[in-house]
């Protein structure tokens, strides 16, 4: 899938960086020990009654959630036999990806360039602008 | 004591410029909920108001879950409508001190972990019929009001529902009123407003004693109410903690929560205040504007009081078609729309539970009438399900009879234990098998010291085998040699 790269560089600083970055990707890829965490957040909160019937437990229901949303991303994994976990979050997506990223030392995220609200995205400033502006890593945005 | 600084500056002052901003829009979003809610309870607006303000400026300091925010709820509103009604404010403000001191003694005796014993087809009820009655309480103010207010009902609501998808920056909800109050007094649409249903007082709320006779007829009429206040109080406190933990990253005292509200009740009422709880979307607002520490709590109690003490007069030219556009909002949001189209996958006796919960509750337009009718119902489904006992019975190889008791033995399954021996007809030894079986009460182990008994008399041999532990304690702390006169 990613046979030409292009990098673009004027030789300052974060063109550097990015160098660096093409590289240790190409390295990393062929690292079997590299783990791959797929972070579903959810915009909405649980309503009372999954609530209640997970007895107040919000990870079990997001994961429920979680679940449903990425079955085809899990089955792809699962058919290229590749590794991964499966993380939950609740609350504002750029928020929880840019906090996930922080928590847990993440090196790079890759996100799409537009998620399910097509008109949203136009008029809010996407997710995925925010997670690069924000993002305490790389950030690659898939379109 | 150094880490009880560093925590106290960590819980208020960690998030500072965030806290504050967060705090200013959780105001914006409580004002109109909290007018609406206080004419659902049939009070003035301003006892709605000023139980947002007690509760959110006491809850900063006394509460478990910094960045949770409590006020006037609709679930509390409705539970109070027919003791307003029927005995006027003063009692409302003494049930809502009462509320307060039940949570109180709820938290130091650390209750909160048993709310979940609740059925949870009778919370399903519950909240079907909260939302059934948000949207009857409004169906006065609009049926027959003519098409303008149609026209204003059905604009608001646009507002709310489209803004959304431009911007989540402001309180779809309040712009909404804002629009329609300019719109309507711009245009001199001379429709009914807040002003006709109460007075907004520009003044800060007044430390007064319930004006009520101290009596035990008093605290007869007040209790239920204040019960099921506390109840309820509690347990959407606790829903909406565990969506705060989640959403934060941080884990909440829960104990130390609902003695808060406790707490933050008991000042509400005497200060003119509606018993009120935690509120699920202003958390979640103040949460999503960045909204951590105390001090978002605090900001939103304070502002909602100034923008009163400024706005006021403006507060009574919002059009009722505005508000009622809201509580419609409100009324969809908080109906459980999966508990219909999980009807098909529910076990029938949990659907009879919750529907049996909502018919009594629109019927009664009592809350606590619902909920103790869907307790009551759920304890004798479960009671009956329970009670089934299978007895199998076997000749063994060497004449010995062997008795098979499968499912639970206590009070409602003895009588078909003891029908099920034959104790004339039988050889003369005889086991009874516990293994599937668990001995539960006083009766059950009446039970079996009569058939022991009976045996005996018989001149024949009887054995338990397969008693676990639990089983075989209860056994021998009663005894079964004498059964005690039943």
């Amino acid at each position: 899938m990613f046979q030409n790269i292009l990098l673009a560089t004027d030789g300052s600083k974060y063109a550097t960086y990015a160098a660096e970055a093409v590289l240790g990707l190409v390295k990393e890829f062929q690292n079997k020990d590299r783990e791959i965490i797929l972070l579903h957040v959810s915009d909405t909160p649980p309503t009372r009654s999954q609530l209640m019937q997970a007895d107040l437990d919000v990870q079990s229901v997001l994961r429920e959630k979680a679940g449903k949303a990425v079955a085809s991303t899990e089955q792809k994994f699962a058919e290229a036999d590749v590794a991964y976990t499966l993380e939950v979050a609740l609350g504002d997506p750029a928020d929880g990806i840019v906090d996930f990223a922080k928590t847990n030392d993440i090196d790079l995220i890759i996100i799409g360039s537009r998620g399910l609200g097509a008109v949203g995205s136009v008029l809010l400033g996407s997710v995925s602008r925010r997670v690069a502006h924000e993002a305490p890593c790389p950030v690659m945005i898939v379109k | 004591m150094l880490k009880q600084v560093h925590e106290l500056r960590n819980s208020w002052f960690s998030n500072l410029r965030l806290d504050i901003l967060a705090g200013i829009t959780v105001a914006l979003a409580l004002i109109p909920e909290s007018i609406a809610f206080s004419i659902i309870a049939g009070v003035d607006p301003m006892v709605g108001l000023y139980a947002s303000f007690c509760i959110a400026v006491t809850i900063a300091f006394v509460g478990g879950r910094p960045g949770m925010i409590s006020g006037a709820t609709g679930a509390m509103a409705l539970l109070m409508i027919t003791l307003v009604a029927n005995h006027g404010l003063e009692y409302l403000l003494a049930a809502t001190v009462l509320t307060g001191i039940i949570q109180i003694v709820c938290g130091l005796l650390k209750l909160g972990r048993f709310i979940s014993f609740i059925p949870h087809a009778v919370m399903l009820g519950f909240v079907n019929a909260l939302a059934i009655l948000i949207f009857m309480a409004q169906i006065p103010y609009f049926v027959g009001e003519g098409w303008l207010v149609y026209g204003l009902i059905a604009a608001t609501l646009g507002i709310i529902y489209g803004l959304p998808r431009l911007t989540k920056a402001v309180p779809s909800a309040l712009v909404a009123i804002i629009v329609i109050t300019t719109l309507s007094v711009a245009m001199g649409f001379g429709v009914q407003t807040v002003g006709d249903m109460g007075h907004i007082t520009r003044a800060f709320p007044v430390f007064a004693l319930p004006n009520i006779e101290l009596s035990l007829q008093t605290l007869m009429i007040i209790l239920p109410y204040s019960l099921t206040l506390a109840l309820v109080g509690m347990l959407e406190s606790l829903l909406t903690a565990s969506i705060v933990d989640e959403m934060t990253h941080t884990k909440s005292d829960k104990n130390r929560e609902i003695r808060g509200q406790g707490i933050a009740n008991t000042i509400t009422g005497f200060f003119g205040g509606m018993a009120g709880c935690a509120m699920i979307g202003q958390s979640v607002i103040n949460v999503k504007s960045g909204g951590r520490g105390r001090l978002s709590s605090l900001v939103a109690g304070l502002f909602l009081i100034f923008l009163i003490l400024v706005l006021g007069d403006v507060v009574m030219m919002i059009p009722m078609a505005a508000l009622v556009g809201v509580m419609i909002m409100v009324s969809v949001g908080t109906f459980d729309w999966q508990s219909i189209t999980n009807l098909r996958r529910v076990p029938i006796p949990d659907t009879l539970v919750m529907v049996s919960t909502v018919a009594v509750v629109v019927y009664t337009h009592d809350l606590a009438k619902g909920v103790a009718v869907g307790v009551i119902l759920s304890a004798i489904i479960f009671g009956w399900k329970i009670a089934k006992i299978t007895m199998a019975e076997e000749l063994l190889a060497d004449g010995t009879k062997r008795y098979s008791v499968q499912g639970q033995l206590f009070f409602a399954s003895t009588s078909k234990f003891v029908n099920a021996f034959d104790v004339l007809g039988d050889p003369e030894r005889v086991i009874i098998d516990f293994s599937d079986s668990h001995v539960w009460d006083h009766s059950a182990v009446n039970a079996i010291a009569r058939i022991l008994q009976k045996y005996k008399k018989a001149g024949k041999d009887i054995a338990m085998v397969g008693l676990n532990a639990a089983s075989e304690k209860i056994i021998n702390d009663i005894g079964v040699d004498a059964p005690s006169g039943h």
